[in-house]
């Protein structure tokens, strides 16, 4: 055949038709190796083809090919290029080496066809054989994508998120799962990937999105891992639709938001209250008390006595402002115990010293029995007296005749903590046992004949238990109608 | 022992009452002012012996009003008492911070307040 009839082929063949020295140099470059690789003739012509369209790690291999197809026809064996914008190939290649007519080797001519979408086709149709039924049992969208970046293998979940069928999408670039705007830098970080291969989670603490076929976006979490196979390495990617998750994550924010907001408007309300509700009881209280002095002038017994009713319901007001407030506070997180050891004998004695003068208008016998030895406990100082001061209050209020009386204990519990009892016991009229049940609750008030002088908030004692529970203690009652009642405090003691 | 004692306090009520506990009680002489900064002018026209004042009040509060008037070389001596009607702790601290020589918690106790305002005007003299 003439050299001319050669040419005609090689200018009309689509398949890249190179000729190379036995060093790789390019001695001739057809057309389809233009359209190929992306290099024109003159770009190709005497440069090395290993320099020029052999990936980095298929070298040596080619190496020895070319070597080798100097003394025997290396046929189509399939390997991977490099086209000039760096894409990556599947070529199907042959080679022989072509004698001149004195028998020495004239040059190596190469014949290489693109088959990359054959090679896709081929690794989809493996893949579904293998994995495709593992995989649409996973609750994740999974799309694998070989070296090309083409996808091989979709399961059912990622039919539904992308809305494509699993036809539409076995072939297609990945990148077509992505917002137009990620595209072109997806590529670059799909060869990254391919260049070393780990299980990672993609993009990380980035927020990234996947398109459907209909456009809409949607937010995903997407996690990569490559696989070996006897086909090259693939991508499997496991994409999850985010959007159910974001929305949980965007309602929580505001809910959030709004209990803080609400969370400070109880703040300000409670401070308001405060101030607000206590204002107008100064001038109440303070004008009853100067009359009650008579410093305008003289009274009669019954301005006195109506007066002195004034009074006592404004206190009464008043404690229940407090009581309130200080609740408020408590189930808003707002009251802040200082836990620190503390001798508990001072604050009883404190106590007993404030209440003193009540015992005595009632005639009542106030005693203690206290230990020689400090005798400490773990607890706030301002939330230990309130605690004390209400049960001796009660005690006080509920007992006609003979005696309040206050003791301690201490000891140790089965795991060698310490603990503490203050005891509370009076000679008063007890509390039968249905109303001891209720006895901690929010406005428990005793049904009692005679309960004039005993106004109370009904506070008092849910108050105290809820201050004692702050301490890490608890406060509890037995009592017997008609004979009295011990309300025992229990602490978290501390050993010398 | 009658001494020149300023109020101040925008709740008219309380107002009368102090007013009225401490001319009835101590025969002192009393100058009233409603918000902070007419007690502050009240102050420096009149340099009484004693300042009580609402915390919570228009104008300027009596967080302002005391640092004002603790930085007024003819004021400073003066002794001010704060009134609050404020129970949280955090308060209270905050009201001895500000410079505020002691404070009495709304309400007041009509028998005893007299007696523990001229505390101070002792203390205020030595």
């Amino acid at each position: 055949m003439s050299n001319d009839y050669y040419r005609l082929i090689a200018e009309t063949t689509s398949d890249a038709l190179v000729a190379l020295s036995p060093d790789g140099e390019v001695l001739q470059w057809n057309q389809g190796a233009e359209t190929t690789f992306g290099f024109s003739e003159a770009e190709s012509l005497g440069r090395s083809i290993f320099e020029l369209i052999v990936p980095a790690h298929l070298l040596a291999e080619e190496r020895n090919t070319l070597l080798r197809a100097c003394t025997e026809e290396v046929s189509a064996y399939e390997s991977y290029r490099v086209r000039k914008d760096g894409a990556l190939l599947y070529l199907n290649i042959s080679m022989r080496a072509v004698h001149r007519d004195d028998g020495q080797l004239a040059f190596i001519l190469t014949n290489k066809k693109d088959v990359t979408h054959l090679k896709t086709r081929r690794d989809t149709k493996f893949l579904e054989a293998r994995y495709r039924d593992l995989l649409d049992s996973t609750p994740d969208a999974i799309v694998m994508v070989n070296i090309f970046g083409r996808i091989v293998l979709a399961n059912g979940q990622a039919e539904q998120a992308f809305g494509w069928s699993r036809d539409e999408l076995l072939g297609k670039a990945v990148e077509s799962l992505l917002p137009e705007r990620y595209r072109s830098l997806h590529v670059g970080h799909r060869s990254d990937f391919f260049t070393s291969p780990r299980t990672r989670s993609m993009g990380a603490g980035l927020e990234l999105y996947g398109v459907r076929k209909n456009g809409d976006e949607f937010p995903v979490e997407i996690s990569l891992s490559p696989l070996q196979t006897e086909e090259g390495i693939l991508v499997m990617s496991a994409i999850r639709d985010i959007t159910d998750r974001k929305r949980v994550e965007l309602e929580l924010h505001s809910k959030n938001k709004e209990l803080e907001r609400a969370n400070n408007a109880k703040d300000s309300f409670l401070a308001v209250m405060s101030h607000e509700l206590r204002t107008p009881l100064n001038a109440i209280i303070g004008f009853t008390g100067t009359l009650l002095m008579k410093l305008p002038g003289p009274l009669t017994a019954e301005q006195e006595k109506q007066l002195d009713t004034v009074q006592r319901s404004a206190r009464h007001l008043l404690a229940l402002i407090n009581d309130l407030l200080d609740l408020a506070k408590i189930s808003a997180g707002k009251i802040s115990v200082e836990l620190q050891t503390l001798d508990c004998r001072d604050t009883v004695l404190e106590v007993l010293n404030t209440l003193q003068p009540a015992a005595d208008r009632k005639v009542l016998q106030l005693s203690s029995e206290l230990p020689e030895q400090p005798l400490l406990v773990l607890a706030d100082r301002r939330a230990l007296h309130q605690i004390i001061l209400n049960l001796m209050n009660n005690a006080i209020k509920f007992t006609e005749a003979g005696q309040v009386r206050i003791t301690t204990a201490s000891g140790c519990d089965e795991t060698g903590a310490v603990w503490v009892e203050i005891r509370v016991q009076d000679s008063g009229i007890g509390i039968s046992s249905e109303d001891q049940a209720n006895l901690f609750s929010a406005f428990t008030r005793l049904n009692l004949t005679n309960n004039a002088d005993k106004e109370g908030t009904g506070l008092g004692l849910h108050l105290s238990q809820q201050l004692a529970e702050l301490l890490g203690g608890e406060i509890h009652c037995q009592s017997q109608p008609g004979v009295g009642s011990i309300f025992t405090l229990r602490l978290k003691g501390v050993s010398l | 022992m009658s001494a020149r004692i300023l109020v101040i306090e925008d709740n008219q009520a309380n107002l009368e009452l102090m007013v009225y506990l401490l001319q009835q009680l101590g025969a002192h002489q009393v100058f009233t002012a409603t918000d902070g900064v007419a007690g502050l002018l009240m102050a420096k026209q009149q340099c009484p012996d004693l300042i009580i004042s609402d915390v919570r009040m228009p104008n300027m509060d009596g967080y302002e009003l005391v640092q004002r008037i603790k930085q007024e070389p003819a004021l400073q001596h003066i002794p001010v008492l704060a009134v609050t009607a404020s129970v949280m702790p955090e308060e209270r601290q905050k009201i001895l911070q500000a410079g505020f020589d002691g404070y009495f918690s709304k309400p007041i106790e009509p028998e005893s307040f007299v007696q523990e305002t001229e505390k101070f005007l002792v203390k205020g003299k030595v």
